[in-house]
């Protein structure tokens, strides 16, 4: 088959791109442990206030600056809609919705995932600047969406 | 017979020459395009290390 020079150049471009995308995939993924938020955990949305971590939905200390804070979203609010932490301390959210598809975005950091029913969806955020950070939802999930919002007081 | 067997095969060697057409615009533009997507994905995740 004959290939144009200009052909065989762009071609190679877009190979190697290829190559070092996944590359930085697998470096990510492998290296530091990245995964999507919405892995393998279950729970049954149906009768989310009685299952695990989402009983006890707020804020628990894991050791002196980590901690677990489950989160419950449903139309058109966060449950704890308010959750304090000191500064420098390592936030993992474990948040999940008891009715239609939600988000849960912290805007200006690497926060912002859906959050499914039926789903554990977890992000984890290092909270190294004191100050109120707003916690958005931004899929649409209704007439009250706009006003579905929480705060986090990092002190 | 001999002297059209003789044209067609001439014919033949033109064929390819004539498809090699200019692909420089072409080649430009793939190249913009190929570079506006690798800088808008490296600059996305510059953004999501800086957040880290």
């Amino acid at each position: 088959m004959h290939l144009h020079r200009y052909e065989k150049i762009w071609l190679a471009f877009g190979i190697g791109s290829l190559v070092v995308f996944l590359t930085l995939l697998g470096i990510t993924a492998f290296g530091f442990g990245h995964h999507p938020p919405s892995h393998m955990a279950i729970v049954n949305s149906q009768n989310l206030r009685n299952e695990a971590p989402f009983n006890k939905p707020g804020l628990q200390q894991i050791d002196k600056t980590t901690y677990q804070a489950n989160i419950i979203a449903m139309a058109f609010a966060f449950s704890p809609n308010k959750i304090e932490v000191p500064v420098g301390s390592t936030v993992r959210f474990n948040v999940s919705s008891a009715d239609v598809v939600h988000s849960f975005t912290i805007p200006k950091t690497n926060v912002n995932f859906m959050v499914t029913p039926g789903h554990v969806n977890m992000a984890e955020h290092t909270f190294t600047e004191p100050g109120t950070y707003l916690v958005l939802c931004n899929e649409y999930c209704g007439s009250g969406h706009h006003s579905m919002q929480m705060a986090i007081e990092v002190k | 017979m001999a002297r059209n067997n003789t044209n067609l095969e001439t014919n033949k060697d033109i064929v390819p020459a004539e498809l090699e057409s200019s692909l420089k615009g072409t080649f430009i533009f793939v190249m913009l395009l190929g570079l506006f997507i690798v800088g808008s994905w490296s600059a996305m995740f510059w953004i999501f290390l800086d957040r880290m």
